[in-house]
């Protein structure tokens, strides 16, 4: 693909927990995650609840300060700049928000929602100018120019995505993060707003992080495929081959457990498949060790490393790839 | 197949201060003895209204303007809350989407499950209710059951809490227990396993099942039969396999086509929304939306029987 514009190194965001009278535990949110991202390309990351997808997302465009690691953004590490170097980068990453209940000051009216950005970065300074490119906006995410007027109480749900869109895009961005940008919607309106993000994505060339819980819709949306497990990256590389041929043992439960919208394809669960934990100073070995059926004497020893698969830029944090050895796929 | 439960020409509104909403209107359905019903729709569909109905615990401002709720032959909605107390619970029971909502905080889980079951065995001593809630643990699948008792909601996960509710709500053995997206709120591991193990008690026990959802996909693991609603409406009933086959109504096609599929290479996006349900719906509801609207859409379809089938809609119907 193109050019790089991101390039993520062992990104680490830590919360301290406080546990009690000088104690501090860690809860290691993000822990070591590396990948890079192409103008033009969308990278998915799914992820079980608590898998730190989220905070991700948010540690990369700088809305949280990284505990350790680089962000180059375009070259240039913006994960140790403070607040105030950030603001010429801010109008060139934005972020989508699953909530357009919550995400949009309820007080404004939709043309100053979307205006503002505008205003803050400089990009345009008359009421005029402002109110011709909030107009091209809307018409570009699918709104008659009257909704400018409105309030976000007065939309729907769909609708609120897009101004949420919208104001993403006011600042003419190079990498959008799209953090379960559909799950508070419905299946019809999802599919809108899915397609309406890709044409986006083709007109401008935007760089999107997609981040959801659902794998279809990743896969349906994404180049590449970043499989999150408690704070790290357990599998990457392009959508096609971890969904067809999952290696990660955690990638194949999942995707085994994910219903189809078919009768004939009944999904049966047998076992305990257990639930994931949250990574509060988790000891240094594999993360799914506990729920993993194939696992080795070495996986509750070490933490393995990243082992790069083939020519596809695919990599997958497992030992069982780990001497050239490989599982049965199913 | 004996029917448990008959619905007929319900509707409901509700009062609200934006105006009158019509959330259900003459709805039809019929759940049989061990049946898995599904009523998939998205929202505003009215599907937890159906739910809340037959259940009876709509909100104050809600209210039933026709129809009639049938409970193994006796209409459920002329009954004093005091008749219908000895049924919620008991005879039909009900778990939700939130697993936090439905669990009182301050009562550790031992105590909220025997007073579940106490209710309505008012001659039981707290040791039968005790041995009766860890067994209904135990059929659930909760690891070491008799610590969990011990514990509150907030030390346990989502999906334990699912199965806690689950246990619950099978502690009187039901007839019917009605599910509203109660797999919603969790990661889709636990839904599976939420799921196999809610299809599991049901054989067991015979027990009839109304699963709501949005997600199609749960629907067609989960269902016997599929009932598609939309605007308060039920557009189309027929056996899952039937329906996933060979959907007959525009809107069933509609929802089908923009579920993103594992490997699909493209999903429609069908344009608009659902109606404004402020007004009461004197057409075909899915009319503004549906591609192969004519004419005739301008009258409402009625719900027509095509063999084993049901489908609303003008395409099906000579008349």
């Amino acid at each position: 693909m193109s050019e790089i514009i991101l390039e993520v190194e062992n990104l680490r965001k830590y919360f301290p927990i406080k546990t009690g009278f000088k104690q501090v535990r860690y809860l290691k949110a993000v822990d070591n995650v590396s990948f890079t991202l192409a103008r033009g390309e969308t990278l998915g990351v799914i992820g079980e609840s608590g898998s730190g997808k989220t905070t991700l997302g948010k540690t990369v465009i700088r809305l949280y300060k990284p505990t350790g690691g680089k962000i180059l953004f375009n070259g240039e590490d913006i994960a140790p700049l403070p607040r105030k170097a950030l603001k010429k980068y801010r109008k060139k990453m934005q972020i989508v928000y699953q909530d357009p209940y919550s995400s949009l000051n309820p007080r404004m009216r939709i043309r100053d929602i979307i205006g503002r950005p505008m205003k803050i970065h400089g990009l345009a300074s008359t009421r005029e100018e402002i109110t011709s490119r909030v107009k091209q906006l809307l018409e570009e995410v699918g709104l008659p120019s009257e909704v400018m007027h409105r309030f976000p109480h007065e939309l729907s749900g769909g609708q609120r995505q897009r101004i949420a869109i919208a104001r993403a895009l006011a600042t003419e961005p190079e990498l959008i993060v799209l953090d379960e940008p559909t799950s508070a919607l419905d299946v019809s309106i999802q599919a809108q707003i899915l397609n309406l993000l890709k044409e986006i994505q083709r007109k401008r060339n935007t760089a999107y992080i997609f981040i959801s819980h659902d794998i279809a819709v990743v896969s349906y949306m994404s180049d590449r495929i970043a499989v999150m497990y408690m704070g790290v990256f357990v599998e990457t590389g392009p959508t096609r081959e971890v969904i067809g041929e999952p290696m990660h043992p955690y990638t194949k439960m999942l995707i085994s457990v994910v219903p189809e919208p078919d009768p004939t394809k009944k999904i049966r669960v047998t076992e305990d498949l257990g639930e994931p934990q949250l990574p509060i100073d988790p000891p240094p070995i594999c993360r799914f060790h506990d729920r993993c059926k194939y696992k080795l004497p070495v996986c509750d020893e070490k933490a393995p490393p990243k082992i790069p698969i083939g020519e596809s830029g695919r990599t997958v944090a497992c030992w069982l790839y780990g001497k050239g050895k490989t599982v049965e796929r199913n | 197949m004996m029917t448990l439960l008959e619905v007929a020409g319900l509707s409901v509104i509700y009062h609200t201060d934006e105006g009158t909403v019509y959330a259900l209107d003459k709805i039809d359905l019929a759940v049989g003895k061990g049946e898995i019903v599904s009523v998939v729709g998205e929202s505003g569909s009215g599907k937890s209204t159906l739910a809340n109905t037959v259940i009876k615990l709509l909100p104050p401002y809600a209210k039933v303007t026709e129809g009639r709720v049938l409970f193994e032959g006796k209409d459920i909605l002329s009954l004093s809350e005091e008749d219908m107390r000895s049924i919620r619970g008991n005879r039909i029971s009900m778990i939700f989407q939130e697993p936090n909502i439905a669990l009182n905080p301050l009562f550790k889980i031992k105590e909220f499950m025997t007073d579940v079951y106490l209710a309505h065995h008012p001659e039981a001593s707290r040791e039968e209710a005790l041995s009766r809630s860890l067994e209904m643990l135990r059929e659930a699948r909760v690891p070491t059951p008799e610590d969990v008792l011990e514990r509150y909601p907030h030390e346990l996960s989502g999906g334990m809490k699912q199965r806690v509710l689950i246990a619950t709500s099978l502690l009187n053995s039901p007839d019917l227990l009605i599910a509203d997206e109660p797999t919603s709120a969790l990661d889709v591991s636990v839904q599976a396993q939420i799921i196999s193990l809610l299809k599991r008690l049901q054989r067991e026990k015979n027990m009839s099942v109304i699963f709501i959802t949005h997600d199609l996909a749960v629907a067609a693991q989960i269902a016997d039969r599929i009932v598609v609603m939309y605007a308060g409406h039920v557009l189309e009933e027929g056996s899952v396999d039937e329906v996933f086959q060979k959907p007959l109504h525009p809107y069933t096609e509609m929802l089908m086509k923009s579920v993103p599929k594992i490997g699909a290479e493209k999903i429609e996006s069908p344009p608009g929304s659902i109606p404004d349900l402020r007004r009461r719906i004197e057409q075909c509801p899915f009319m503004d939306r549906c591609p192969k609207a004519f004419g005739k859409c301008r009258e409402k379809p009625p719900l027509i029987a095509l063999g084993d089938r049901k489908v609303a809609c003008w395409l099906y119907n000579e008349g």
